[in-house]
C-alpha cells in the first residue's frame, strides 16, 4: 500500500503534562488549548453630500420655512453622496463581501448573506473605491489584486483613475499603473461564457 | 487601525466584564503623531458625534453623520478621526485633511472584521462565537463561555462486548486488555482458510459524511502470529451500508507492528464497492489474510478496540459532535488581551473515554458554542483528575 492510505501509526500520542498530587494521591493531567480572535482593520470611508440647497435643520444658507417650494417636507436624496476618502492600513484593501458599501455598480449578485459575488455568462462588478482621495494629492502608482475564486473564470482590471482608464491586470501580480490616480476601482468580468463565483477580494496598493 | 484598547474589550466581553456600548467618532484636526495599537488619544479632540454599531457575518462597521453646519466642525480642516466608547478603540491612518464645509453632510463609516483565520484548521473560533462577540460590542448580548465540553470521536464500535460481531474462520471473545473503554475484542485463527474475518451490523447507523479519518486500535501480541501474515494487504478494513456497499482500506505488514497499533486511516483514499451513503454506515468489517490456510493463532493474539471516526470541525459548527461530558469553568482570568479559562474533570466524571475534541459553551447543556480545539489523545480515568485550560488571545493582524 501507498504511505497516503494511511495517516498515521502510533502507540501513544499524548500532548498531556501529567503530575502527581502528592496530598490526594490523583493523578491529573492538565490539557491547554490556545485559540485566537482576530482582528482585522478595514476600509476607513469619508462620504460627502451637498445639502446646501435642502431644507435642513441648522442650515443658514436656507430660508428656512420647514418646507419646499411646494410646501411639503424636503425628500431626502442619497444619490449625490459620493465617496471622498478612503484609507486603509498598510494601504491593503480587502472585501469579503459581508457589505455592499463598496459595490459600485455591476450586474454580477454581491450576496453579503454567504460573504460572495457571483456571476453568470458575461456579467461583471466594479468594486471599489479601494482608495480615495478627492483631493487628488495622494497618487496610485502601483498595485497588487488577489482574487479568491471559488470556481469559474474571469478578466481582471483596474483603474486608479476613477473609471477613466481600465488597465487589465493578472492575479497576483503587481501592476504598475499606465494611468494614475486617486480613485483606484476594480473590475471583474465572467469571461468564459459560465458561471462563477468569488470569495474574496484584496488589493495591496502604492501610493 | 484599531487600538489594543480595542483588543482588551473584546477579551473583556470574553470574560464577562462589564463595557461602555455607546460609541462617538471623534473628528480631529492634528495628525502629529502616527497612528498605533498603543494610542490612547488622538492629538487633538475637536469633538464627537454619535456613531451606530452594527454587524453582518465577520464584519462590523460604526457610521456616523456630521452636519457642515455643526459649530463644532464647521471650517475645521480634520486630519484624523478616531472610534471611542469610554476610551480610544480606534485611530486612523494617515489621510489628505479636508476641510469642513456648511452645506456639506459627511458620512464616516469605519469598517473592522474578527475572524480565526490566524488559527489552524483544529482550532476553530466559531461563527456562532463571532456573532457573540459582535452582539457583545453591540450592547444587545452578553453571553461569554461558562462551560468546557469535551468528546470523542464519531464511535462505530467500542468492542466493550463481543456482542453483533460474527467471525468467519476463527472465534471472537472478549478482552480486558484494552486501549479505551471497557475491553476489546479478541479474534482468533482456526485452520482451513488463509481468511479469518469478523462482521458486524451496527444497531444504528453513524453519520460518517464529515468524517475525515477512520481510526482502529490493532494489537498483535506476538511476531509468531505477525508472521503468519501476508506481507500485502494483510488487514482488510471495511466499513459500508452493507457487505455490497463499502469502502475499503488495505494495510501491509510493513505498516503495523506488534503490540497495539493506533490506525488512523484517511478515508478519501478508501476504494468504494458499489454505492455508500456516508451519512447511514452501520456495517463493519474486518479481515487478516495469512500465508497459509493452516495458520491458526488462539487467545488473546490479535486484538480489536474502539473504530470511530475523526470528523471536520469547521466555522459552522454549532455543537460538539460526540459530546461526553462538560463541566463548569470554576476560573476565569483575564490579563490584557488574554482569556484563561479553567474547568476540573474530577476523578468520578467523564471516565474510560479518551478525549479529542474541547470546546466552550455558554450553558450547562446545549447553548452556543464559541471555540472548539483539538485535543488530540487525553486519557480520563477513575485516578486521574483532568484540569482544561482555554485560552483565547485577542490580537490584531495586519
Amino acid at each position: 500500500m501507498s504511505d497516503t492510505k494511511i495517516v498515521k501509526t502510533i502507540n501513544s500520542e499524548r500532548k498531556v503534562k501529567s503530575s502527581i498530587n502528592p496530598k490526594a494521591l490523583i493523578q491529573s493531567s492538565n490539557v491547554i488549548s490556545s485559540t485566537q480572535v482576530s482582528i482585522r482593520d478595514r476600509p476607513l470611508a469619508v462620504k460627502n453630500q451637498d445639502i446646501s440647497n435642502m431644507a435642513v435643520w441648522d442650515n443658514p444658507a436656507t430660508t428656512w420655512d420647514g418646507v419646499d417650494t411646494n410646501d411639503r417636507w424636503d425628500s431626502y436624496n442619497t444619490s449625490n453622496i459620493v465617496f471622498s476618502r478612503v484609507v486603509n492600513k498598510n494601504n491593503l484593501f480587502v472585501e469579503n463581501f459581508d457589505y455592499e458599501a463598496f459595490n459600485i455598480s455591476g450586474t454580477a449578485t454581491w450576496d453579503t448573506t454567504n460573504q460572495q459575488l457571483t456571476f453568470t455568462s458575461g456579467q461583471n462588478q466594479v468594486i471599489g473605491p479601494a482608495f480615495k482621495d478627492s483631493s487628488n494629492t495622494q497618487t496610485v502608482v502601483a498595485a497588487t489584486l488577489n482574487v479568491t475564486i471559488s470556481s469559474g473564470s474571469f478578466d481582471l482590471e483596474m483603474s486608479a483613475d476613477g473609471g477613466s482608464n481600465w488597465e487589465s491586470v493578472t492575479n497576483g501580480s503587481s501592476h504598475t499603473f499606465t494611468n494614475t490616480g486617486s480613485d483606484l476601482r476594480i473590475r471583474i468580468t465572467e469571461n468564459n461564457s459560465s458561471t462563477g463565483t468569488i470569495t474574496l477580494v484584496r488589493c495591496s496598493y502604492t501610493i | 487601525m484599531k487600538t489594543n484598547l480595542y483588543s482588551e474589550l473584546l477579551a473583556k466581553l470574553l470574560s464577562n466584564d462589564s463595557i461602555v456600548t455607546s460609541y462617538d467618532i471623534s473628528l480631529g484636526d492634528d495628525k502629529t503623531t502616527t497612528a498605533n495599537v498603543t494610542n490612547t488619544t488622538m492629538d487633538n479632540e475637536l469633538g464627537t458625534v454619535d456613531a451606530t454599531f452594527s454587524y453582518n457575518n465577520n464584519t462590523h462597521r460604526w457610521t456616523s453623520q456630521v452636519n457642515g453646519f455643526d459649530a463644532t466642525f464647521d471650517g475645521e480642516t480634520i486630519r484624523e478621526i478616531g472610534v471611542k466608547n469610554d476610551t480610544l478603540i480606534g485611530r486612523t491612518t494617515a489621510f489628505t485633511p479636508f476641510t469642513v464645509s456648511s452645506g456639506e453632510l459627511y458620512f464616516i463609516e469605519d469598517y473592522s472584521e474578527l475572524n480565526q483565520s490566524a488559527n489552524t484548521t483544529r482550532t476553530i473560533v466559531t461563527d456562532t462565537g463571532i456573532t457573540n462577540l459582535h452582539q457583545g460590542i453591540e450592547g444587545i448580548s452578553t453571553d461569554y463561555p461558562t462551560h468546557i465540553a469535551f468528546s470523542t470521536h464519531l464511535i462505530l464500535d467500542t468492542f466493550n462486548v463481543t456482542t453483533g460481531w460474527t467471525p468467519t474462520g476463527g472465534t471472537v471473545a472478549l478482552s480486558t486488555n484494552k486501549q479505551e473503554g471497557t475491553g476489546s475484542v479478541a479474534l482468533t485463527k482456526s485452520s482451513g482458510s488463509t481468511t479469518v474475518s469478523m462482521t458486524k451490523t451496527l444497531g444504528a447507523t453513524v453519520d460518517m459524511s464529515q468524517a475525515t479519518i477512520l481510526r482502529l486500535w490493532n494489537r498483535i501480541n506476538t511476531t509468531t502470529t505477525f508472521d503468519t501474515f501476508t506481507t500485502t494487504n494483510c488487514l482488510t478494513i471495511r466499513i459500508g451500508n452493507d457487505s455490497s456497499n463499502y469502502k475499503q482500506i488495505q494495510l501491509d505488514k510493513s505498516d503495523l507492528f506488534t503490540f497495539w497499533n493506533l490506525l488512523q486511516l484517511d478515508i478519501s483514499t478508501f476504494t468504494t464497492t458499489g454505492t455508500v451513503d456516508m451519512s447511514t454506515i452501520d456495517y463493519l468489517y474486518i479481515a487478516i489474510e495469512t500465508n497459509n490456510s493452516t495458520d491458526t493463532w488462539s487467545g488473546e493474539e490479535v486484538l480489536f478496540d474502539f473504530m470511530s471516526g475523526v470528523w471536520d470541525i469547521t466555522d459552522s459548527d454549532t455543537t460538539l459532535h460526540e459530546e461526553v461530558v462538560r463541566t463548569a469553568i470554576t476560573i476565569v482570568e483575564r490579563e490584557n488581551t488574554n482569556v484563561t479559562y479553567r474547568g476540573t474533570l474530577g476523578t468520578g466524571d467523564g471516565n474510560t473515554y479518551n478525549y479529542f475534541y474541547a470546546a466552550l459553551f455558554d450553558a450547562a447543556s446545549n447553548g452556543d458554542m464559541f471555540v472548539v480545539n483539538e485535543l488530540y489523545l487525553t486519557t480520563k480515568d477513575v485516578n486521574r483528575q483532568l484540569n482544561s485550560y482555554f485560552e483565547i488571545a485577542v490580537r490584531i493582524i495586519s
